[in-house]
């Protein structure tokens, strides 16, 4: 039985404003695709194309207006502690706590005793490198620490499903790249299973088992999925160049798409 | 040694001398003293202690409020006023702004209220206040309960609604229930907006107060400074606004305080 599972889901949203308000944007549609236990599955496509949407409604936050989303079997009704959630910005760690404290959150609110918390948090907290930050407030911390934070934070929790909405997109190249090996490095003493949203082809290469790329909405749905038999640590040899040239060419071509699409929906009478 | 200690007080005086602390202090010596002697020049200038009294005037107008009792009673009244019904304002203020901030229904249902009195000062309710609770405690206090009210429900609510989805979405998929959000997320995240109300409330019933004991009270600054133009006591009437002025200052220092210390972590700034 796969961990996830989404069948021929759509999502819809009223529009909001503009000329034509009273119609419905079809965000996505007949999406489908399933994540086995211990994978990691990486969603590519082109920005607006509704790749954050698909993670929302796995992760509870958002309905699917129509398809069946399974997890393990079960139709997701909510938000669970089995599906935790990488957010791509630091607004969803509490600021108001230490990053010791942030980490805890989860186990805090399950009510885990005390002693088996400093335990587990400290166990998360030196996987992911951030010893000796235990007491500073997330913005004491670079962007890419507090990236660190938000996964040590859901690790603490132990969940079967790690859901990362483009965890490092907003961080500066180098430190993107380190914090691929550590996320490599992390996911394989933990095997979770790892839904992972990107726009970077290379991200993808680098750190999946497969990669569904998505085609540019309205009514967005997966385009094609890719393979990559590489042996990790990965390196850019020339399957993974030969890969990268076939996707390329698939985002290219609905990247282009959404560009006609802006540029209609902008222009005079249309 | 002699010249040693000579030389570790040169040093010293370096020191205190390039310090931000000291440049600081010394702008706000020579921004005080420049007051002092614009101040004296005219009513030097102008002659007529009863139009313009001098700063030596106006000390010796402190000294024999401070002899009869009056300023240190009138003081002590306008500040238990103004304390009560900040206190009773806040306690009703931060309840209803959260209810306001967490239901639709009940911002729908409080809006057209909010947006009729938000025009109405509570300078306007004076007479009406005095109609209904008397010329005693009760009127004043009812007037910086309203004003306080309003300040700090509106600014909690805009606080609510200012929360980051993503801080309750991951609060949800940590585990925690809807109470559990609402206690140890909105509540934590929403405090800054709660202060920047008190804060703004605590001028606001400054000027509620005075105005309401000028029209209607038999004690007070403001009855205070009303009362002593009947005497064409002008110097008194300094006495009183200055006495205001430094009230609001060491108000805000108190809050100021509280706000760095007990509420540090919540990154409250006003």
């Amino acid at each position: 039985m796969p961990d996830v599972e989404v069948r021929n889901a759509s999502r819809v949203f009223p529009k909001k404003a503009g000329p034509d308000r009273a119609r419905e944007y079809v965000a996505l549609k007949g999406v489908d695709f399933a994540i086995t236990p211990g994978e990691f599955f990486c969603l590519l496509g082109p920005s607006g194309c509704g790749k954050s949407t698909v993670l929302r409604m796995i992760a509870g936050f958002l309905a699917a207006s129509s398809g069946e989303i399974l997890v393990r079997g079960q139709p997701v009704t909510g938000p669970s502690v089995d599906r935790a959630v990488v957010f791509q910005g630091d607004a969803a760690l509490f600021n108001w706590l230490t990053t010791e404290e942030n980490a805890e959150f989860g186990l805090r609110m399950r009510g885990v005793p005390e002693p088996d918390r400093r335990r587990i948090v400290a166990e998360n907290l030196r996987l992911v490198g951030l010893e000796g930050f235990e007491h500073h407030h997330p913005n004491q911390l670079s962007g890419g620490m507090r990236q660190r934070l938000q996964i040590a934070r859901v690790l603490a929790n132990d969940p079967a499903i790690l859901l990362m909405d483009e965890p490092f997109g907003a961080l500066d190249a180098q430190t993107r790249g380190i914090m691929q090996q550590e996320l490599s490095r992390i996911w394989s003493s933990r095997k979770k299973t790892v839904l992972f949203i990107t726009h970077d082809i290379d991200e993808s290469l680098l750190l999946a088992d497969r990669v569904a790329v998505m085609s540019a909405g309205p009514g967005a749905t997966i385009k094609a999925v890719f393979k990559v038999p590489l042996a990790r640590p990965r390196e850019t040899n020339e399957e993974f160049l030969r890969l990268r040239k076939e996707i390329k060419a698939a985002i290219e071509e609905e990247v282009m798409k959404s560009m006609r699409q802006v540029n209609h929906e902008n222009s005079p009478g249309a | 040694m002699k010249t040693a200690r000579a030389l570790d007080r040169t040093e010293w005086w370096r020191r205190t001398w390039d310090s931000d602390s000291f440049r600081r202090m010394l702008v706000f010596a020579t921004s005080l003293a420049c007051a002092f002697l614009v101040w004296t020049a005219l009513a030097w200038w102008v002659g007529k202690p009863a139009f313009l009294p001098s700063p030596k005037k106006t000390l010796e107008g402190a000294f024999e409020l401070i002899e009869n009792g009056d300023l240190y009673a009138s003081v002590i009244v306008s500040f238990a006023r103004i304390m009560i019904g900040f206190a009773i304002g806040t306690l009703i203020g931060v309840p209803l702004g959260l209810l306001m901030g967490m239901s639709p229904f009940v911002r729908t249902f409080m809006d057209p209220y909010v947006e009729f009195f938000r025009f109405i000062p509570p300078i306007a309710f004076v007479t009406l206040a005095v109609i209904w609770f008397g010329l005693g405690e009760t009127s004043k206090i009812v007037l910086i309960v309203y004003t306080t009210v309003f300040m700090v429900a509106i600014n909690t609510m805009i606080g609510v609604l200012g929360v980051d989805p993503d801080k309750r979405f991951a609060a949800r998929c940590l585990g925690a229930s809807e109470r559990q959000v609402f206690l140890h997320v909105i509540i934590p995240a929403v405090i800054p907006s709660i202060a920047m109300g008190m804060k703004i409330a605590m001028g606001n019933s400054f000027m509620t107060v005075v105005s309401a004991e000028m029209v209607a009270a038999k004690s007070g600054v403001g009855f205070l400074i009303f009362n002593s133009r009947l005497f064409l006591l002008t110097e008194w009437i300094f006495v009183g606004i200055i006495t205001l002025g430094l009230m609001g200052f060491f108000t805000d220092r108190v809050l100021r305080i509280v706000a760095s210390t007990l509420l540090k972590r919540y990154e409250v700034r006003i």
